[in-house]
C-alpha cells in the first residue's frame, strides 16, 4: 500500500512519456470538446436542467481512457488537471467547468482505488463512468439551484447522470482504447495484455 | 548579463500585465459568494463590477466585449424561460410536484429561481472573462509553475502538448484527403458530419500518442526532469502591481456583498438554507 500512496502524491514516479501521453489525451480532447462545453450550455439553457445529462458523459471520456491505457493510479485525476489547464483559460466558464471536470475524475478513480488498481475490465470501466457520473452531478447541484426542482426531476437527474457516465464515458472509452490498441500505436503500454494483437 | 524578459511589461492594458495568478487570486473569493447567493441583486452587481473591471482596466473596446458578453446574456435569459416550468414544490410553489409541469402554470417562486439561476451563471461567466480574456495559456501556465508550484514537470507537458492542436488541424486535413482519395463521399450533413467525426477519432487519436511518445523521447534526451530545481526564461513575479489590483478587487467585492447586505437585499446563502 506505501507503493500505491506514494505513486499517488509522486509524479516522480512517472515518466516523461506517460505524462506527455495523458497530456496529450487531456489537451486534444479538451480543444475538441470545447464545442461542446458552449454547445452544452446551449442545450442546457434549451433542456433544461436534463440538458446536462447528454454531454456530461462525453467530459469524463478522457480521463477514463488515459487510466486504461497508463494504468496509474491519479492518471485520470491527472488528465482532468489538463482538461482543466485548457479550459480554464479558453471558455468563459473557466472555473465553473473545470471543478466539476476534476471532481468527476476523482469519483472515476474510487473503484480502481478499491481494487487497488489491479483490475481493468469492462465491469470495472462501466462502475467507474457511473461513479464519475455522478460524483460531478454533486459537485453542480447546488450551484445550478437543482435541489429547487421538482423530486422526479432530480431523480432523473441522478439515473441520467450514472447511465451517461457509464455509457459515454465508461463502454466509449474501453471501446475507443481497445481500438487504439488494436492498431499497435499502445503496444508499449499494459493496455496490450487484454487486446488480441492477431487480428 | 542579459536583460530579464518579462512577459507581463509588454501588452497594452493593465490587466494583460498583470500576473495570470493574481487575476486568478482575485476572482476567486467572489465567484465562491456567488456560487452560495440565491438573490438577483448580487449576481447583477458583480456583472456590473466585473464588466467595467475588464473594459476599463483591459482597454478593451466595449463593442468587442460586447460580442463575446452578448451571447452570454442570452443564455442567461434563457434559463428564465426554462426555470419556471422545472421548479418543482422544495422551493414552495406548491405541494403537488407536478403542477410546474402542467399546462403554463408559471409561478412567482419559479420565475425567482430562474432569474437568479440565470444572472448567477452569467455574473460568473463576466468574472471568467475578465480572465479570460487578458491572459494567454502559456503565460498563464508559467505563472502557475513559477507561483502557485504546480508540479514544472506537468506545467511543461501540457505546454508541450498545446502545441499538438495547430498540427491536429493538420492531421484533419490529411485523414480528410486519404478518405476522399478512397472515394468517401465528402459533404457537409450533420450526418456525414456525425459519421465523420467517428471514423477520424482513431487516426487522430493514434497521431497524438505518436507525437506525444516523440516529444517525451526528445525532452528525456535533453534531461527534463532529471533536476529538481527549474530554471526559467521567461519569469514571472508578483509584483506590487499584482498586490494593488487583489487587494483593490477583494475590497470592492467585500464592499458590494457589505452594501447589499445592509440594503438587505442579500438573501440566504444556498448552504445555510
Amino acid at each position: 500500500m506505501s507503493a500505491l500512496t506514494k505513486q499517488l502524491t509522486a509524479v516522480r514516479n512517472w515518466e516523461t512519456r506517460d505524462l506527455l501521453v495523458v497530456a496529450a489525451l487531456g489537451i486534444i480532447p479538451g480543444l475538441a470538446l470545447l464545442p461542446a462545453v458552449f454547445a452544452g450550455f446551449t442545450i442546457r439553457a434549451a433542456l433544461g436542467p436534463l440538458g446536462t445529462i447528454l454531454n456530461s458523459g462525453l467530459f469524463y471520456l478522457p480521463g477514463l481512457m488515459a487510466l486504461y491505457i497508463v494504468r496509474k493510479p491519479g492518471a485520470s485525476i491527472l488528465n482532468g488537471v489538463f482538461v482543466g489547464l485548457v479550459w480554464i483559460p479558453l471558455t468563459p466558464f473557466g472555473l465553473a467547468v473545470t471543478v466539476p471536470t476534476i471532481v468527476a475524475r476523482l469519483g472515476s478513480e474510487i473503484p480502481f482505488l478499491l481494487t487497488q488498481y489491479r483490475r481493468y475490465d469492462r465491469s470495472m470501466m462501466l462502475v467507474s463512468g457511473a461513479a464519475a457520473g455522478l460524483l460531478s452531478l454533486g459537485a453542480i447541484y447546488i450551484p445550478s439551484s437543482f435541489q429547487t426542482l421538482a423530486l422526479p426531476m432530480q431523480a432523473a437527474l441522478i439515473v441520467g447522470h450514472g447511465l451517461s457516465g457509464m455509457i459515454l464515458s465508461g463502454l466509449l472509452a474501453k471501446l475507443l482504447a481497445d481500438k487504439l490498441a488494436e492498431t499497435g500505436v499502445l503496444s508499449a503500454y499494459p493496455i496490450v495484455d487484454d487486446v488480441d494483437m492477431r487480428s | 548579463m542579459r536583460a530579464k524578459l518579462n512577459d507581463q511589461t509588454d501588452e497594452a492594458g493593465v490587466l494583460q500585465r498583470l500576473n495570470p495568478v493574481s487575476k486568478l487570486l482575485a476572482i476567486t473569493p467572489a465567484m465562491g459568494v456567488l456560487m452560495l447567493v440565491t438573490d438577483p441583486y448580487t449576481p447583477l452587481a458583480f456583472v456590473a463590477f466585473g464588466a467595467l473591471v475588464t473594459i476599463v482596466l483591459g482597454r478593451l473596446s466595449p463593442v468587442d466585449y460586447l460580442r463575446v458578453a452578448g451571447p452570454l446574456v442570452a443564455l442567461a435569459a434563457s434559463f428564465l424561460f426554462v426555470y419556471p416550468f422545472v421548479v418543482g414544490s422544495s422551493a414552495g410553489t406548491s405541494s403537488d410536484v407536478f403542477a410546474s409541469l402542467g399546462p403554463l402554470a408559471v409561478r412567482e417562486s419559479g420565475l425567482r429561481v430562474g432569474v437568479a439561476t440565470g444572472l448567477r451563471i452569467l455574473a460568473l461567466s463576466i468574472l471568467s472573462l475578465l480572465f479570460v480574456l487578458t491572459t494567454e495559456t502559456e503565460s498563464f501556465l508559467r505563472a502557475l509553475v513559477q507561483n502557485l508550484g504546480l508540479p514544472y514537470r506537468i506545467g511543461y507537458s501540457a505546454i508541450a502538448a498545446f502545441r499538438f492542436a495547430p498540427k491536429m488541424r493538420s492531421d484533419v486535413e490529411t485523414i480528410r484527403a486519404a478518405h476522399t482519395v478512397r472515394g468517401t463521399p465528402d459533404t457537409d450533413s450533420l450526418r456525414d458530419r456525425l459519421h465523420r467525426m467517428s471514423r477520424y477519432a482513431i487516426p487522430l487519436f493514434v497521431n497524438a500518442i505518436r507525437r506525444a511518445e516523440r516529444t517525451a523521447l526528445a525532452m528525456d534526451a535533453r534531461a527534463f526532469g532529471a533536476y529538481d530545481e527549474r530554471t526559467h526564461y521567461r519569469t514571472y513575479s508578483i509584483t506590487s502591481a499584482d498586490i494593488t489590483f487583489v487587494v483593490f478587487f477583494w475590497t470592492l467585492s467585500v464592499g458590494i456583498v457589505l452594501t447589499l447586505w445592509y440594503l438587505e437585499a442579500l438573501g440566504t446563502l444556498t448552504i445555510l438554507r
